[in-house]
């Protein structure tokens, strides 16, 4: 086996994106296709606190049987007043059982489902420059008490 | 809840997230081939596989590492190819991310001596899709890699985002 430098995860910041009511634009393309608009929120954490600008928002496919499709995209502006552009691609797997359990509003934790995402930003900021030399990752929960998702950002070092 | 008062604030009902090692995917590759300033592609010509569970088999030729040189001289990377089990199952793989190293180490880099992973970083964010019976577990991860680039080969490590 090769030698490679083992890689680590190190929390960057927290998000939490409000969101609102998820349109379903229907079966496109082979698969159901839904729009839940981002209408605002925070981010704060050890190396990046700010606000989610309002008017983003997150295309889901959902396909029975496998992983939900995600395709997030909206603005951070930065404590700084910086525009940092966020697209955060990921998967929601869970069992139909946990998926109507979100939907009729109950609490679930986020050991019941697997919510990961691969985020990409883009900023013209030199200050917020590092989030374009690396690669993070995200994990999420769904906070449905306040119509609320909840996304950690680690950087993979 | 303002920005202040989330710092440092746990949040303890959002997973704790941590890493498992998935496969190593050892590629050949051909000399990149040049499009514009700023554009290249590598063709990927074969090479091969092997899962932490025992999966193996070949990378297919045919793919190819399409690179932008960024005006800092970094990477980005946008790799895309095909695996095959060697019991015929297939997998498409999509590795993007980013490499950068200092002006020094990447000349060594590119003249084909062998260099310590340590001295550059090369990350990729892994999509695998696939719908080949047995392989369910692999279609909607997300995966990371860490790559290491020697004259012959580039081995990509890829972890599971648990």
């Amino acid at each position: 086996m090769s030698e490679v430098v083992e890689p680590q995860l190190s929390f960057a910041f927290e998000a939490r994106v409000d969101i609102g009511p998820v349109e379903h634009v229907g079966q496109a393309g082979g698969a159901p296709v839904g729009f839940t608009p981002i209408l605002g929120g925070t981010v704060g954490g050890p190396r990046l606190s700010g606000e989610v600008v309002p008017g983003g928002g997150d295309w889901t496919v959902s396909r029975p049987g496998y992983a939900v499709d995600l395709d997030a995209r909206y603005l951070i502006r930065a404590e700084d007043g910086a525009l940092i552009d966020i697209v955060n691609r990921g998967f929601w797997v869970g069992s139909p059982e946990v998926e109507e359990a979100l939907d009729a509003g109950e609490v679930v934790g986020a050991d019941r489902y697997y919510f990961r995402t691969q985020p990409v930003f883009r900023t013209d900021a030199p200050q917020h420059a590092w989030l374009t030399h690396t690669v993070f990752v995200g994990t999420a929960y769904d906070d449905n008490q306040l119509n609320q998702i909840r996304i950690r950002f680690y950087e993979v070092c | 809840m303002n920005a202040e008062e989330q710092k440092g604030v746990e949040a303890p009902r959002v997973s704790a997230v941590h890493l498992r090692p998935l496969m190593v995917i050892s590629v050949t590759a051909d000399e990149p081939v040049v499009v514009d300033s700023q554009r290249r592609y590598v063709p990927l010509t074969g090479g091969t596989f092997e899962s932490a569970d025992g999966l193996r088999g070949t990378v297919l030729p045919g793919g190819a590492d399409w690179q932008r040189v960024r005006p800092d001289g970094s990477l980005e990377l946008d790799a895309h190819y095909a695996l095959r089990t060697d019991d015929g199952r297939g997998i498409e793989v999509r590795s993007t991310g980013v490499r950068r190293a200092d002006a020094d180490v990447l000349r060594r880099l590119t003249s084909g001596d062998q260099v310590d992973p340590n001295e550059y970083y090369f990350r990729t964010h892994i999509v695998l899709r696939t719908s080949a019976p047995g392989l369910a577990h692999l279609d909607g991860l997300v995966g990371i890699s860490t790559g290491r680039r020697d004259a012959a080969l580039v081995h990509i490590h890829v972890h599971e985002v648990l």
